[in-house]
């Protein structure tokens, strides 16, 4: 590709426009735009900028990054030891097969499943276990051991951003979703999707409670950690789905 | 460096916002991502180099939204965000975690990279920067930029062309 021909890059044009050229590559690049009759883009550039400051001043940016940043301070601590391994992915078609075979919509103490068809649709998490002939679908309070292997799912229902977590009955926390500490996840928003790993249950006793929180302004881990921990309240602005598992030992 | 998170933001927030626009061609998204670059750079302000503050936003936005992309499941829109989804979808370790068959494919070929090869790829590939721009930007002599790009290009004929 020409460097003079081809359109200047906006990264080039933003690194122009902040000053951080040299004096000979900033000149080569002005003639550039000039050539090609672009030189309002930096002006287009300045224009934006103001936009976006306007749309998003910092008084309402700035505590939101420091806020995310404090949470992800407080959660940067030596990592312990997975309760929870990952371990492989459900494939699509086993996961369609395994839905289709079981289709039930399961409805106890507050939990239930991803509705099928003329269900309004809510958050929700889907949990299949991997069998020997593909994955079957668990229901709330279904029985579950050590080193079965789940695959979590989720349907965001329109909900902009979440967080998938479990707890254990010695009120350990572990995070599906994001993997790691940090901020809530952008959802896809309309259909059911995978998480990346599926997991490997330890052999701690009692149950696993998955839950599933969602809301559709951005939110961190450290809020939904504390929660789980406490069994406080939700904030208003979030829903939750749970699902149970029960954790029978040998 | 020292980081006044206010004052960095007025002057680069929405330079990184429309970084993370051009990659994650998602609003709500974008803003999501962005605010996720300026925590980064806080929780390395005390190894980070400040002689070129618009670069190392701009690299950190497109590490933040490559990483993002390789959850994402939405078709791509056209040419330049499929290759973006390909990148994102490189690993820098050997552990897949790929959800579709091409990013299957995509890790198996990339598997190993070093990370900057993601970046160098999406400079010269997405936003067509030359090899001696993508060099100048990254840090590397051209001949490095182009072995980089060689290894991929050799692998995959789709990316065949400039490099």
């Amino acid at each position: 590709m020409s460097a003079t021909t081809e359109r200047v890059p906006d990264w080039l044009l933003e690194r122009l426009a902040a000053g951080e050229l040299s004096p000979a590559e900033a000149a080569k690049l002005r003639e550039r735009l000039k050539a090609q009759g672009d030189e309002h883009r930096l002006a287009a550039l300045s224009a934006s900028s103001a936009e976006i400051l306007s749309a998003l001043p910092p008084e309402r940016i700035v505590p939101e990054i420091e806020r995310r940043a404090a949470a992800s301070a407080n959660q940067a601590r030596p990592a312990a030891v997975r309760r929870l391994r990952p371990v492989w992915v459900l494939s699509a078609v086993a996961a369609c097969a395994a839905g289709l075979a079981v289709m039930l919509v399961v409805r106890s103490n507050n939990e239930e499943h991803i509705g099928i068809k003329g269900d309004e649709k809510k958050p929700a998490l889907r949990i299949y276990r991997k069998t020997a002939s593909g994955a079957e679908l668990l229901g709330a309070h279904a029985s579950v051991h050590r080193g079965d292997t789940l695959q979590i799912r989720y349907l965001a229902a329109g909900k902009r951003f979440g967080v998938i977590a479990s707890v254990d009955a010695r009120g350990e926390v572990t995070f599906h979703l994001p993997e790691a500490p940090g901020s809530a996840v952008a959802l896809e928003r309309d259909d059911e999707r995978a998480l990346l790993h599926a997991y490997e249950l330890d052999d701690s006793p009692g149950f696993e409670r998955f839950v599933f929180v969602t809301a559709d302004a951005p939110f961190a881990t450290v809020e939904i950690a504390q929660v789980l921990k406490s069994g406080t309240a939700l904030p208003s602005s979030m829903t939750s789905f749970e699902l149970t598992l029960k954790k029978e030992t040998p | 460096m020292a980081v006044d998170i206010e004052s960095f933001y007025r002057s680069h927030g929405p330079m990184v916002l429309r970084r993370c626009r051009r990659l994650l061609r998602d609003d709500a998204k974008a803003v999501d991502a962005m605010h996720d670059v300026f925590v980064e750079i806080l929780r390395r302000k005390d190894s980070l180099d400040a002689s070129s503050p618009a670069g190392l936003l701009l690299t950190t936005a497109t590490h933040v939204c490559l990483n993002r992309l390789r959850s994402e499941r939405r078709k791509p829109e056209d040419r330049d965000d499929e290759m973006l989804f390909h990148i994102a979808a490189m690993e820098s370790t050997a552990s897949a975690e790929s959800r579709t068959l091409a990013g299957r494919i995509l890790d198996r070929l990339f598997r190993g990279q070093p990370e900057s090869t993601r970046l160098i790829a999406v400079l010269h590939y997405v936003d067509r920067l030359t090899l001696e721009e993508v060099a100048s930007e990254v840090g590397m002599s051209v001949s490095g930029v182009r072995k980089r790009l060689r290894t991929l290009k050799e692998r995959l004929p789709a990316m065949a062309g400039e490099a």
